[in-house]
C-alpha cells in the first residue's frame, strides 16, 4: 500500500477506509499528508514526518 | 445538522447540535474510538495499526459544511500520553498539522474563523481520554476574537503586542520564555491559573510563522503543560485554545489581523477545588478571583523550572 505515514504496516480494511483515488503526495513543512475517505464519506487525514521520527 | 439561532438580548449565536447527546461518552479504554485499529480489535475511527497524528471529520459535528466545520486531531496512537508527553518531534508537528489545516479550512467561504482547541480532564467535560484535540470552522467570527479586536482599537494597536510588552517589562507573570514565545499569566487573568503563550513578533496566523517559530511555540505550549502537571503533581485540566486571524466575515483588524497566540484556562483553584462559574460570572460577565495572578505565576513558574 501506498501511503505509509507512520512508517509500519497499514493494510488497508476492507470498506473501512478508501485513499482519496487522485491524491497526490502532500507536503506541509516536514510533514507528509495522506487524504483518506472514510466508509460513512468522512474525511480522514494522517500526517507523518517525511523524515520519520523518535518517539 | 445544526442550528444556529442569534441571541438578541446578549448579542452572540447559539448553536443546537442536538446529536451530540448521543456521542461516545467515556467509553473504556478496549473501546476507545481514538486508538488506532488493532488487528483483532474493533473498529476505529482510524482503522490502521498505527499513525502519528490523524485529523477527521468529527462523526458528532458541532457544524459541518455548508455552514462551517467540526475536526478532531488524534496528537498519537498512544493512548495513554498526553500534549505535554509527546516529543519535541511530534509536539512541532502538530503545529505544521494546525497550520495546514488553518490554511485548508480557512479558505472555505463557509468558514470564517479557525477554532483550534483541546479540552482535557473530565473536570471540562472531556468525553475520550485519548490525546486529542478539536478544530471548529466557525461560520461566523466568534464573540472572544471580536473582543479581542475591539482591544486593538481601544489600546491603539495590536493588543497582544501591546499587553506583552507590558508583561516583558514587568516580569513578575512571566512564567517561561524561549527566543520566540512567552508564557505569562495575564495581569487580569480570570482563571486562577490562566495563562498565555504569545509570539514575540506579531504573527497574525501560523501560516505567517517561519519553521523556527513553530518548534519554539510547541516547546513553551510543552514546558507550561509540564508546569501544570507538576504544580500539583497530578495531570491538569485545562481547556487550551489558539487565537489567530479570521479568515472571513469581514473581521479585518487595522492592527494586522490578529497575534497568534494560545490562551488556557484551568479550572482548578487548589489541588482539590474547582472554580465555578456561578451568579457573578455567569449573569453578571464579572469573574471572582480568590488567587493574585503574581502568586499563581510564581508557583507556576516555578513549576514550569522544576520540569526543564
Amino acid at each position: 500500500m501506498t501511503g505509509n505515514p507512520a512508517g509500519a504496516d497499514h493494510p488497508s480494511q476492507a470498506g473501512a477506509c478508501d485513499r482519496e483515488p487522485d491524491a497526490h503526495r502532500e507536503r506541509e513543512g516536514p510533514l507528509v499528508v495522506d487524504r483518506h475517505r472514510k466508509d460513512d464519506g468522512r474525511a480522514l487525514i494522517l500526517y507523518a514526518r517525511a523524515d520519520g521520527e523518535q518517539q | 445538522m445544526s442550528e444556529l439561532r442569534f441571541n438578541e438580548l446578549r448579542g452572540e449565536h447559539v448553536d443546537y447540535a442536538i446529536h451530540r447527546q448521543e456521542r461516545t461518552f467515556l467509553p473504556t479504554r478496549d473501546h476507545c474510538p481514538l486508538c488506532p485499529t488493532r488487528p483483532g480489535g474493533p473498529q476505529t475511527e482510524i482503522p490502521y495499526p498505527a499513525f502519528e497524528i490523524a485529523v477527521f471529520d468529527n462523526r458528532f459535528p458541532a457544524f459541518q459544511a455548508p455552514h462551517g466545520a467540526a475536526e478532531v486531531v488524534v496528537y498519537t496512537d498512544d493512548h495513554d500520553a498526553s500534549f505535554g508527553t509527546l516529543s519535541p518531534e511530534r509536539a512541532e508537528a502538530l503545529m505544521w498539522v494546525w497550520r495546514h489545516r488553518y490554511r485548508e479550512l480557512g479558505a472555505r467561504d463557509d468558514v470564517d474563523y479557525v477554532f483550534i482547541f483541546e479540552n482535557r480532564g473530565v473536570e471540562v467535560g472531556v468525553t475520550l481520554h485519548h490525546p486529542h484535540g478539536q478544530i471548529y470552522g466557525f461560520p461566523f467570527v466568534p464573540p472572544v476574537a471580536a473582543l479581542e479586536l475591539a482591544a486593538d482599537a481601544r489600546l491603539g494597536g495590536c493588543a497582544p503586542c501591546v499587553l506583552l510588552e507590558r508583561e516583558l517589562s514587568e516580569q513578575r507573570r512571566v512564567v517561561y520564555e524561549n527566543d520566540a514565545a512567552v508564557a505569562y499569566v495575564p495581569y487580569a487573568a480570570r482563571w486562577a491559573y490562566e495563562a498565555h503563550v504569545v509570539l514575540r513578533e506579531h504573527r497574525p496566523s501560523l501560516l505567517d510563522c517561519s519553521g523556527d517559530e513553530l518548534r519554539l511555540l510547541a516547546q513553551g505550549l510543552q514546558a507550561l503543560v509540564r508546569g501544570y502537571d507538576a504544580l500539583f503533581a497530578r495531570p491538569f485540566p485545562y481547556v487550551m485554545v489558539m487565537h489567530q486571524a479570521a479568515t472571513g466575515g469581514g473581521a479585518a483588524d487595522p492592527a494586522g489581523d490578529g497575534h497568534l497566540h494560545v490562551e488556557f484556562y484551568p479550572p482548578l483553584r487548589t489541588a482539590e477545588k474547582l472554580k465555578y462559574l456561578a451568579g457573578s460570572e455567569q449573569g453578571g460577565g464579572t469573574f471572582i478571583s480568590d488567587t493574585l495572578p503574581e502568586a499563581s505565576a510564581t508557583a507556576l513558574r516555578e513549576a514550569v523550572a522544576r520540569e526543564r
